[in-house]
């Protein structure tokens, strides 16, 4: 590891002038993504500037319509919310699927939005890869089980978190907050994919801090689930997953929102399945029929085709367990 | 003792001090030996010219050190630790208890388990100066004197384990999870609450045993 400095923000003002202030200065929170990348040396920041537990990002404020979820917010207290577990049952049941006990302990709402990809090639200090700018993506050749199947170029990564995929079929916007001001978009269009920036997975900016969640409230009949996919039963990142959130009545989807995770190296959002779904009275025919639209676009590599079916069969059971 | 140019003697171009002559005189000796023929003056050009690439800007980085109060067991440890030291080795270190096991170092084992705030963390994970100032527990601060915790109590009782490694690591997650369950525990709970614990030797059998009869120790059945 390189050594760095360290300083701990007393406020949210503080760290962003520290940011500013601090040359090659990197944010830390939970630090469960960070500390690895930190060991195995594909980051290595001169200072890092810590923002757990700050009091200002710190919180879950229910205002009865939106939502508010600061950044810094625990996964863990995130689950146990009161008013999450009965506004948006979808994220009560995503968070015991969300890596370890322990890791939802540390780990923060905004660290998990911004966390790094797992790509083995990007996480090891013998690949000078082309997301770390070097020269090639080696999973095109290499070894790609794990990589996506859809929205690849040049980079093959797949983004990782669980919470995105849930958060963007809930229509969630982000917060973020920097040297120029504050900022308001959709959390689907914070992602970016490698045609745009082979080199980050998000519109984050130098000195700009990722402040706030923001969840509308759902419409009510809206129901949610999320199905995640993996090798190990205890505790793995994703192998596919997908999130899906609609307004059934009688069993006809009226509205939908499909996005798939872990599949490509942004949040996945399928247009195609919410197409196939939406107004239709759903059977099993009508959840394998939007399972099939929603892979049609795909290009699997190597080793990964096992996703296509994977993700298939998730989509299905998902649109049906709605269904009912 | 810098002395790039500022009080160089003699003429424009010559302004060759010792400490850049040593610097780049290899890349000049080479310069010479590919293109024998140029003149000495041209020589100077070309080591000139490498003498940023041959020293780079900045060295390698110094390490930072911090004085931090780590709250271990109801004691407070004053400890000299570098920024870049997990909490896991402070723990086993600079406070010198070396109950808590590091297995993997990248969050994925759980050896290094120790309760922070109330809660399981990996100490592997977390930096040590971020741990200032928390209430701290490793697997040292369970017993009584010569009282074992009740999870303790049970993982004797039911052979929880064969090489031990884990077991620290196991007994403060079990230990974590028996304290903020919400309501009765049940096997589920503790195969949740214990999901993050690798045991090679597969003493998850007894393991989740010793989590039920502990929970009913607790009043948690």
């Amino acid at each position: 590891m390189e050594s760095f400095a360290y300083s701990k923000a007393a406020n949210l003002q503080q760290a962003l002038d520290l940011l500013k202030s601090t040359e090659g200065a990197q944010v830390v929170a939970g630090g469960s993504d960070l500390l690895s990348l930190l060991k195995n040396e594909v980051l290595t920041p001169e200072a890092l500037v810590d923002i757990k537990g700050l009091a200002d990002l710190n919180y879950i404020k229910d205002e009865g319509g939106v939502l508010r979820i600061g950044a810094t917010t625990t996964l863990t207290a995130l689950g146990n919310d009161a008013a999450v577990r009965e506004r948006f049952p979808i994220i009560a049941q995503t968070i015991p699927l969300i890596a370890s006990p322990q890791i939802r302990n540390q780990a923060t709402v905004a660290g998990n939005l911004c966390q790094r990809p797992r790509c083995w090639y990007f996480r090891s200090e013998l690949y000078d890869c082309f997301r770390k700018g070097g020269p090639t993506c080696f999973a095109i050749t290499g070894r790609n089980s794990e990589h996506a199947i859809f929205g690849g170029a040049g980079c093959f990564i797949v983004h990782a978190s669980d919470l995105a995929p849930v958060l963007i079929a809930l229509n969630a916007e982000i917060a973020l907050q920097g040297p120029s001001g504050k900022r308001v978009l959709p959390l689907e269009e914070f992602f970016v994919l490698p045609r745009m920036n082979p080199h980050a997975e998000n519109l984050l900016q130098p000195g700009e801090l990722v402040v706030e969640i923001r969840i509308p409230a759902p419409a009510a009949d809206a129901k949610g689930i999320f199905v995640k996919t993996r090798l190990r039963g205890s505790w793995d990142f994703a192998a596919t997953s997908v999130a899906m959130v609609a307004q059934v009545q009688n069993g006809t989807f009226q509205d939908v929102r499909v996005c798939l995770g872990a599949v490509a190296p942004a949040p996945w959002r399928s247009k195609e399945a919410e197409a196939a779904l939406k107004g239709q009275a759903v059977t099993a025919d009508v959840a394998a029929a939007a399972a099939k639209a929603a892979v049609r676009y795909a290009r699997p590599m190597s080793e990964n085709g096992y996703k296509i079916r994977q993700i298939q069969a998730i989509i299905k059971r998902a649109a049906l367990a709605l269904a009912k | 003792m810098r002395n790039d140019g500022a009080d160089s003697k003699g003429e424009p171009g010559s302004e060759l001090t010792r400490r850049r002559f040593l610097k780049t005189a290899g890349v000049g000796v080479a310069v010479l030996g590919a293109i024998g023929g140029w003149s000495l003056r041209s020589s100077k050009q070309a080591t000139a010219d490498a003498a940023p690439k041959a020293a780079p800007a900045k060295g390698p980085r110094q390490p930072i050190q911090r004085t931090i109060t780590l709250h271990v067991n109801n004691r407070d440890y004053r400890v000299i630790v570098d920024t870049r030291e997990t909490l896991a080795e402070a723990i086993r270190d600079k406070v010198g208890l070396t109950g808590t096991k590091v297995g993997c170092n990248h969050g994925q084992c759980g050896a290094c388990t120790v309760i922070l705030g109330g809660q399981a963390v990996y100490s592997c994970s977390t930096l040590a100066v971020q741990a200032e100032g928390a209430k701290i527990t490793t697997i040292e601060g369970l017993s009584q004197g010569e009282k074992l915790h009740p999870v303790q109590e049970a993982f004797l009782a039911h052979d929880a384990f064969q090489c031990g490694i884990c077991t620290s690591g196991q007994i403060m997650a079990l230990t974590a999870c028996l304290n903020n369950a919400p309501g009765k525990v049940t096997e589920e709970s503790i195969k949740a609450g214990m999901g993050g614990n690798l045991c090679r030797c597969g003493a998850y059998v007894q393991i989740i045993r010793a989590g039920l009869q502990a929970a009913a120790a607790m009043g948690k059945s």
